[in-house]
């Protein structure tokens, strides 16, 4: 059990726990997960289809795993209580979470400061799209256009992360407009109070981390959340 | 149609230089090879034998020995003359009979008309000094010296002082972004950076912090030499000084540093080009391959030699300036030129101030001259000029016709290769005649031949451009390919054993040959560049598709424009139906993009195919297009073409629509939810418990906005993000209607200032300058939101202007008025103002923000030149943000670039989505006269030849002013450009009350 691994790593100990989770494992139990949650997170989960449900079991599974090891209380103990829009927090406590999933990859993070996470599948189609559906900013299309053409696609990718990531660091998500927020276009930067930074993810993955302070290149805890529970 | 007389040869005497290498070789040959196809077949059948001799007959200086003439008769691995040493600038330098040290080498005329000028002594002294500054800091053989640098004498000098130290050159435009910039010298690691700042960082920040952003980027530079006349900033780490300081610092009796003689193959220049697919190709040219194609060209091809003046118009990031450089080897005069290009007489004016023999350009400047009625038969006097080249994309037949009415009864030609081989496949030829649309030769000793399908040789048929012996110019290696194994997959991955270049041409018997475009299969799908390997990766991985086929085929809806049919081999059992087909779209459109959608599904049994097994696109696209078919006895299943047919005639007779098929709110809500999710969708269930994500909820409401034409926000989607509740929401709702919006109020007594919207309809673009404008006029905004009846794009501008003015009028019925807009909004505001002066309203300020003139007012056979002028900035190489490589790697015009025809037009590369109505409306209008003063603010980053609209806008605007604002057309109107932008508007507002 390593669950303040993290806490050495970085500058100031601001992100408690950070970690990726591969949704495609076949050795998840989704029923075994299913137990650490609430019935109305069960019923939130249960609404969705198959591999949506199976999602929001194993990634909140693994969140309360993570809060319980950190505040040793069992998983299902955890007090997380849900904003309007399904998303966790832990009032009363000075631990803030974030987690974000895409396709086969999940991240799951606990910091002491606002924060916010968003893993995103890269796929070229969808951000060549993306030039065009209007989320991105002039000043952040002319940035992209200006940056080596082997290098635009996942540019695009990198900057709705960084949007989305600071969007719940924000607590707002997305029913703020993501072309409000300005990115650096860059791997990490400031956007107004927050700092973005990336976080390692397998191959054809991209993701941001936000929080108050400035952050390097953050890598998941290893060995991280795994079929079984926490290692 | 008239044909060009070739130049009568003299019967005593040779009266070009191949008539004087023919006869050499016809020594060596053992037999007369009288006309130029006798001479290019011996060429290619001797090979080895015409460069040997064309090595000897050059007279070019270097050590060792000729022979072996080159190590195998491999294409990729032969090496030419392992036994020859030779200096790239010594050549160039050298005496040559008939241009002594006292002839014009070098005149570096610039923008202001003023020119330096150069002997051949007099640059070969500044270049041995220059040479001497550079040695001094390490530059010599193995070495590379980085430059940003314009096309003037500085630039040369340095090249020639930098070669001629045995060191390689790699040259780009300082009007590049750092990001562009770095992009190409991040690759090469140079030693020594050159950098002229006159244009570096205009839009980045200024010069010196680009510089120092580059001097980070790239580690590997010890030196910074400045080559503008300004202070040297201080770089962290990196010595810096000025060049000039340097040279001028060498002692006036300072013996020569030694210029050494190197191998054939060692460096000489790194350049840049790139691929259809993975990272732009950094490529080394050899010093011995570079200069002997050089000099075969320039004198048999171009008859070049003392007492001719060439001028090409190019940058330091373009093969040809190397090329036109190496004129000087062959005793030419160069002339270089680093203003811009202002008007359809620059060049021309050029040409006659400093006696042009031989001028290059481009299709597109000739076809600017054209479209302006510029006719410099009647304006200037060209008595020297002997020939005209033209590179960089197809010159049609129109054009060589426009050219003998209007320009000179001197040969018009074509020519074109590439920077893989910084040389050309096809040229003009001294003793041929020109045959309009056509290049008149192959080039001397390269073995270029059209293969069709089966790799079979044709003549007079479009085939794949190949060459099929050794050449010495192809390049020594790529950089980051150590085993050659990208090289090879470049140019040998084809057909083994033969160069393919990735053009299509077509050969006629007379050697005269025209190119057809690239061949890799590529789509162009309104603009957007699709490779048919995409669409069947995807497609392949849907079950129940065997084996699928993407064809670019003739709209019939849009005379002109494409779209992409996708023919599909199901598997035994499986029924191409409608649920199956919105699941392949679908699929298409999430893991491809928008454009990788096909307009056609048509379920076949068999793909065609040759007798090899190679998939034929044309044919099928032959049938789609109701053509016949070429060659039908190439294909091993002819039959497989009736069945095409078949589906097709099939897909005609039924709806084409997918389900729901209604053009209600509810059914294209539904349609477009099936689509993002490639999922059958419960009306009530939730965009996110579908499996949807944020991300893809942008690419819903995007779609949503273009099919619905109103606005569609995230307000409307998240409160409940379903079928049901999207639709509901945007039923519920009224489409927005103000037509006028206040963007800032003032006074009264002041005239008001009415900005027009842009083409998505909004003023948002304008409210970064209004808010820094100094004025005390009420600012208004007219918009035409999508779903108005002032929607931009839906009905003609004319009625677009009416339903404006009269909104207008309503609001602010009589007084002066003052009107602008960017772009489409501009060409809005310009025939609002004619129709309000029609009307007897007096109007004081027309600003137009970089509006270009539309398509309708040019002819309507030159529209597909003028629609991708718009691109045409990024093909002169520095002219904006992208640099070549990504250039040559992003549209269809870069493989112009490469010297292929235009086969179809393209949108400016901005245009997508649903900008693309409000562009047809845009060019579709016939503009006419306007008395009044209208100021004109120009971007000062755009293309220094081809969009000289300004010229176009004075035929309609006689008393138009220009204002030189920063940013490119596309970032004119960008918050960081705002506070100059709106000092410059306020100053001509001030001007015009």
């Amino acid at each position: 059990v390593n669950g303040t691994a993290v806490e050495e790593r970085t500058a100031d100990g601001v992100v408690r726990a950070l970690r990726c989770l591969d949704l495609t494992d076949p050795r998840w139990e989704e029923t075994a997960a299913a137990a650490d949650l609430t019935a109305a997170e069960l019923s939130r989960a249960a609404r969705g289809v198959p591999e949506v449900r199976r999602r929001r079991v194993l990634v909140r599974s693994a969140l309360r795993r993570i809060l319980g090891e950190l505040l040793d209380v069992p998983s299902r103990a955890v007090p997380l209580r849900l904003d309007p829009a399904g998303r966790p927090h832990l009032p009363g406590h000075d631990l803030h979470v974030s987690c974000s999933a895409s396709d086969g990859v999940a991240l799951v993070v606990v910091a002491r400061r606002p924060v916010g996470v968003d893993v995103q599948r890269h796929r070229d189609g969808e951000a060549a799209a993306g030039l065009d559906e209007d989320w991105l900013a002039p000043q952040e299309l002319h940035r992209i256009h200006a940056l080596p053409e082997r290098s635009r696609l996942v540019a695009v990718t990198r900057c709705w992360t960084q949007k989305e990531a600071v969007l719940k660091a924000r607590g707002t998500g997305v029913r703020r407009l993501p072309v409000d927020v300005v990115t650096p276009v860059s791997a990490s930067g400031r956007i107004g109070r927050w700092w973005v930074a990336p976080v390692t993810v397998p191959a054809g993955y991209v993701a941001t981390l936000a929080s108050e302070v400035p952050l390097g290149t953050l890598v998941p805890d290893a060995p991280g959340v795994v079929p079984g529970g926490v290692r | 149609m008239t044909l060009t007389e070739p130049t009568a040869a003299a019967p005593s005497r040779p009266a070009t230089q191949i008539a004087d290498f023919r006869a050499r070789a016809e020594a060596v040959a053992g037999r007369a090879l009288p006309t130029a196809s006798a001479l290019h077949a011996w060429s290619v059948a001797s090979s080895a034998n015409f460069w040997g001799t064309l090595l000897d007959w050059a007279d070019l200086v270097w050590d060792g020995t000729p022979d072996p003439v080159r190590t195998s008769d491999d294409v990729r691995t032969a090496r030419f003359f392992p036994g020859v040493r030779l200096n790239y600038a010594e050549n160039l330098l050298r005496p040559v009979a008939g241009a002594g040290d006292d002839a014009p080498a070098l005149t570096s005329v610039h923008g202001d008309g003023s020119a330096e000028r150069f002997t051949r002594g007099e640059l070969r002294a500044e270049v041995v000094r220059t040479s001497r500054a550079l040695a001094d800091l390490g530059v010599g053989p193995g070495a590379t010296v980085l430059a940003i640098a314009s096309n003037n004498a500085t630039t040369a000098i340095a090249a020639l002082a930098v070669t001629g130290l045995g060191a390689a050159w790699s040259s780009a435009t300082p009007d590049m972004g750092p990001q562009t910039l770095l992009g190409r010298f991040g690759q090469v690691g140079g030693s020594v950076l050159l950098v002229d700042r006159t244009d570096l960082g205009r839009d980045d920040g200024g010069a010196d912090d680009v510089l120092a952003e580059l001097v980070e980027g790239l580690p590997s530079v010890r030196h910074v030499l400045v080559l503008d006349g300004g202070t040297p900033p201080p770089l962290d780490g990196v010595p810096t000084a000025r060049l000039r300081d340097l040279v001028a610092a060498v002692p006036s009796d300072d013996r020569a540093p030694e210029w050494p003689r190197q191998p054939f193959d060692a460096p000489l220049f790194v350049m840049f080009s790139s691929g259809t697919t993975g990272p732009p190709k950094a490529m080394v040219h050899g010093i011995g391959g570079t200069l002997l194609e050089h000099v075969k060209e320039h004198r048999l091809h171009g008859d070049l030699g003392p007492g001719d003046t060439l001028y090409f118009h190019t940058t330091t990031a373009w093969m040809m300036w190397n090329w036109q450089l190496s004129a000087l080897a062959v005793g030419a005069h160069v002339v270089l030129y680093d203003g811009a290009v202002t008007g359809p007489e620059t060049l021309w004016q050029l040409a006659t101030r400093h006696g042009v023999t031989v001028l290059g350009t481009s299709p597109a400047y000739l076809q600017l001259c054209q479209d302006a009625g510029y006719r410099p038969r009647d304006a200037v006097d060209l008595p020297a000029l002997r020939a005209v080249l033209s590179t960089g994309a197809v010159l049609h037949d129109w054009q060589f016709r426009w050219f003998a009415d209007a320009v000179a009864d001197v040969p018009l030609q074509s020519i074109s290769g590439g920077t893989d081989i910084i040389g050309c496949f096809v040229l003009g030829h001294p003793e041929l005649p020109v045959r309009p649309g056509r290049s008149q030769s192959i080039s001397v000793g390269l073995d270029v031949a059209a293969l069709d399908d089966d790799g079979r040789p044709v003549v007079g048929q479009v085939g794949e451009l190949v060459c099929r012996n050794p050449f010495p110019s192809r390049p020594v290696r790529f950089l980051a390919d150590p085993d050659g194994e990208r090289f090879r997959a470049a140019y040998f991955a084809g057909s083994p054993g033969v160069w393919t270049h990735g053009d299509r041409i077509e050969i006629d018997v007379d050697g005269s040959a025209r190119l057809h475009g690239r061949s890799d299969g590529v789509l162009n799908i309104d603009g957007v560049r699709i490779g048919p390997s995409e669409i069947y990766t995807i497609v392949r991985g849907i079950p129940g598709v065997a084996d699928a086929m993407a064809v670019e085929t003739r709209d019939p809806a849009v005379p002109g424009s494409t779209r992409l049919a996708l023919l599909l081999v199901m598997q035994p059992g499986v029924v191409l139906d409608e649920e199956l087909g919105t699941r392949i779209r679908a699929t298409l459109r999430r893991d491809g993009s928008p454009a990788h959608v096909p307009t056609l599904l048509l379920a076949v049994d068999e793909i065609p195919l040759t007798h090899n097994g190679k998939r034929s696109e044309s044919a099928a696209r032959a049938v789609l297009d109701g053509k016949p078919v070429r060659n039908v006895a190439a294909l091993k299943n002819p039959s497989s073409l009736q069945g095409i047919a078949d589906a097709a005639a099939r897909a005609a007779g039924a709806a084409v629509q997918p389900v729901p098929a209604g053009d209600g709110i509810p059914d294209v809500v539904a349609r477009a939810f099936a689509e993002v999710l490639g999922r059958p969708v419960p009306d009530e269930a939730s965009f996110f418990d579908l499996g949807g994500s944020s991300r893809q909820s942008m690419t819903l409401l995007r779609r949503l906005r273009g099919e619905l034409h109103r606005p569609v926000s995230m307000d409307h989607f998240v409160a409940d993000p379903s079928v049901r509740g999207l639709a509901a929401a945007l039923t519920a709702e009224e489409v927005p209607d103000a037509t006028v919006e206040v963007l800032r109020a003032g006074s009264a007594d002041v005239p008001p200032l009415v900005l027009v919207h842009g083409a998505h309809g909004d003023v948002d673009l304008y409210r970064a300058m209004v808010s820094a404008l100094d004025t005390d006029a009420t600012v208004y905004g007219l918009t035409a939101h999508p779903g108005t009846p002032n929607a931009a794009g839906t009905q003609p501008l004319e009625d677009l202007v009416g339903r404006h003015v009269a909104s207008f009028t309503a609001l602010v019925p009589d007084g002066p008025v003052r009107l602008a807009g960017y772009s489409f909004g501009g060409l809005v505001a310009y025939e609002m103002a004619r129709r309000l002066a029609a009307d007897g309203r007096e109007v004081t300020f027309v600003g137009l923000l970089d509006v270009l003139p539309p398509a309708r007012v040019l002819s309507s056979r030159v529209l597909p030149l003028y629609r991708w002028a718009g691109l045409v900035n990024r093909f002169i190489p520095g002219t904006s943000e992208t640099t070549v490589r990504e250039f040559l790697g992003s549209t269809r015009l870069g493989r112009l670039v490469r010297r292929a025809p235009v086969p179809a037009p393209v949108p400016p590369r901005e245009v997508h989505g649903g900008l693309a109505q409000s562009e047809k409306v845009f060019h579709a209008h016939a503009w006419g006269p306007f008395a009044g003063p209208v100021s004109y603010f120009r971007a000062r980053r755009r293309a220094p030849v081809f969009l000289n609209h300004l010229y176009a806008w004075r035929r309609v605007a006689p008393r138009l002013r220009v204002v030189d604002v920063p940013g490119g057309h596309d970032t004119l109107m960008a918050s960081q450009h705002a506070p100059e932008l709106a000092a410059r508007f306020s100053t001509e507002l001030r001007a015009s009350s």
